[in-house]
């Protein structure tokens, strides 16, 4: 093999290895594709319980970002403990986009009910960010669940107690009957947001 | 007296380099992939437009080239392959390969490999199109930017040579 | 930042001339790299010739590396080029009929332009063929190929993102694979013509 092959080749090679620490990031964010995106959609993972979530929030999970799409003022009015406040509107803002670009953190979506917590999930998932999940039933179901807990009914079965104690302590670590309190949450991490690109369709090629 | 270059070949790496380098361009200046057989098609069908611009407008291939009223010829895809043209002599002028003959193998006669020619395009025009491109517009182009598309092409073309290679290895060997 | 056009950053007249030089550029590089020369193209597929696999990959990785580090730094976008979709069917299906047609013909349609205008008879006769080949497809498209044209859809899809790894992990490996091929091939080159050359093996500039 003459020089200039070699030179070339060893050229490709450093290039390609270059690319691992070019500038920005790694990953370029591409579309998953429909087929993909419904695989995800159907995997059971997807959405957590309201006992499930409030276990984290009182352990203090440092994985967990919690996010609230309802609008502002349902948001200032109650939002779960260490909840962030992004719209469902202004989810596709790159500030906002900033908060779901990373591999991190496990963030949890929720709403009042669960469509417009999984609207945003299906944006999100689209879009290829990862770790997302929604809250099963949203607000509502967790008030029911946890603030309204009831006490079981029927022959005494430990899993059913535990479950309503642990509920109980929960209400107790929330604040009793919250709903005209505002929970002083713990302050959301700041991120610099990643300026984000816009798409366009361009016309071309040789088809 | 005049070298004779004609036999003289550019490094293979350092073409690939050069031809790597103008699909950079046409990326970054165009936000276009080298083409082909795209300008093929806009001659075709501004053939047919000239002619018949009735049937061009209504029928499923050509109406989208001609809809908006502008000649397909006035495209990038055109200029592209003008500009290949022109490059194509300049550089067969400089080595000196500016001849016309036909290029073969020596075992076959010329009227194998004009008839054989002929069907390769056959069939390069009909797949091109149904395709979306050929070498250089679906393939290289497709994995300049890490497409699936452009990878599947490479599987489909280069394994479909190689599955054929065998039984017209008379035309070259 | 890139790309110039589709941002309306420079005019349409002066992208068409742009088209022009580096059609001039990509010319050049097919001319010199011997693709006029159909004996050549052949040989990477009967071992004699590996020129199309140097020229192809080194080509194909350039770009990609250029495209991916001018993305990385921000000097350009590559989602806004023009991203082809993916049509998994009749591309595949087409693959293999110009699979079939490089071996019949000894061209691809751009290597062809370039052998008929330069005097190659064969090219000439192989660019006949491509029109009479689109005309066909053109007459026949909606009875015929239309529906095929259309099918197994995938939309704009990344090869790197379908197998789960970045997009500079996946152009690092093809490149060491086009390495590791470029290594190889000219060792299987070296053997076939030391055995068994071809005819008039000097043409091939080999």
């Amino acid at each position: 093999m003459r020089t200039t092959d070699k030179i070339v080749i060893i050229g490709l090679l450093l290039g390609s290895v270059w690319l691992f620490f070019a500038g920005k990031n790694a990953g370029d964010k591409r579309e998953i594709p429909p087929k993909k995106l419904h695989e995800l959609m159907l995997q059971k993972h997807r959405d957590i319980s309201a006992d499930e979530l409030t276990r984290r929030i009182i352990n203090g999970d440092p994985m967990l970002q919690i996010v609230d799409v309802r609008n502002e003022k349902q948001y200032n009015s109650y939002t779960l403990p260490g909840a962030i406040n992004i719209p469902l509107e202004d989810i596709m803002k790159t500030d906002n986009l900033a908060y779901f670009d990373q591999d991190v953190l496990n963030t949890v979506i929720f709403s009042n009910g669960t469509s417009d917590a999984q609207i945003a999930w299906n944006i999100l998932t689209r879009l290829g960010y990862k770790n997302l999940t929604i809250l099963r039933g949203g607000l509502n179901n967790w008030f029911e669940t946890i603030i309204l807990a009831k006490p079981p009914t029927g022959p005494y079965d430990k899993e059913s107690d535990d479950l309503y104690q642990f509920r109980n302590g929960a209400r107790v670590y929330f604040g009793v009957g919250a709903s005209s309190e505002t929970e002083s949450a713990p302050k959301p991490k700041v991120r610099i947001p990643i300026i984000k690109r816009k798409k366009k369709e361009v016309e071309g090629g040789c088809s | 007296m005049k070298e004779d270059r004609s036999n003289k070949y550019m490094n293979p790496y350092l073409a690939g380099f050069l031809i790597g380098l103008m699909m950079i361009a046409a990326y970054y200046f165009s936000g276009e992939g080298l083409g082909g057989s795209g300008a093929f098609k806009k001659v075709a069908i501004a053939t047919v437009n000239t002619v018949a611009p009735g049937y061009a407008h209504e029928a499923a291939y050509f109406a989208p080239s001609v809809e908006n009223g502008k000649s397909p010829l006035n495209s990038w895809l055109v200029f592209e392959v003008i500009g290949v043209i022109m490059g194509a002599l300049l550089s067969a002028a400089y080595f000196g390969r500016l001849s016309m003959k036909v290029g073969k193998s020596p075992k076959i006669t010329n009227r194998t490999r004009l008839i054989a020619a002929l069907a390769g395009g056959i069939l390069w025009g009909v797949g091109s199109q149904l395709g979306r491109g050929c070498t250089s517009g679906l393939i290289m182009s497709g994995m300049a930017v890490n497409a699936l598309s452009g990878y599947i092409g490479l599987a489909a073309v280069f394994g479909g040579g190689y599955l054929f290679a065998y039984f017209f290895r008379k035309l070259w060997i | 930042m890139g790309p110039l056009y589709p941002q309306g950053l420079i005019s349409e007249p002066l992208n068409l001339l742009i088209a022009l030089f580096i059609g001039i550029g990509f010319g050049i590089g097919l001319e010199a790299g011997g693709f006029t020369n159909t004996r050549k193209l052949a040989g990477v597929f009967y071992g004699y010739d590996f020129v199309v696999l140097k020229v192809f990959f080194t080509a194909a990785m350039t770009a990609a590396i250029g495209l991916f580090l001018l993305d990385s730094y921000g000097l350009m976008d590559i989602e806004l080029t023009f991203y082809p979709k993916t049509f998994w069917i009749p591309t595949t299906i087409a693959g293999i009929v110009m699979g079939l047609g490089f071996i019949v013909g000894g061209f691809c349609p751009g290597t062809s332009v370039c052998a008929a205008v330069t005097g190659k008879i064969d090219g000439i006769y192989f660019v006949t063929g491509a029109f009479l080949g689109i005309f066909g497809y053109a007459f026949t498209y909606e009875p015929l190929f239309e529906t095929l044209r259309n099918s197994g859809g995938l939309g704009k899809v990344n090869i790197a993102s379908e197998l789960g790894i970045s997009d500079e992990m996946f152009i690092f490996i093809v490149t060491v694979i086009a390495v590791i091929a470029f290594i190889v091939t000219d060792r299987i080159q070296k053997k076939v013509n030391s055995k068994n050359p071809v005819e008039n093996i000097e043409e091939l500039g080999l």
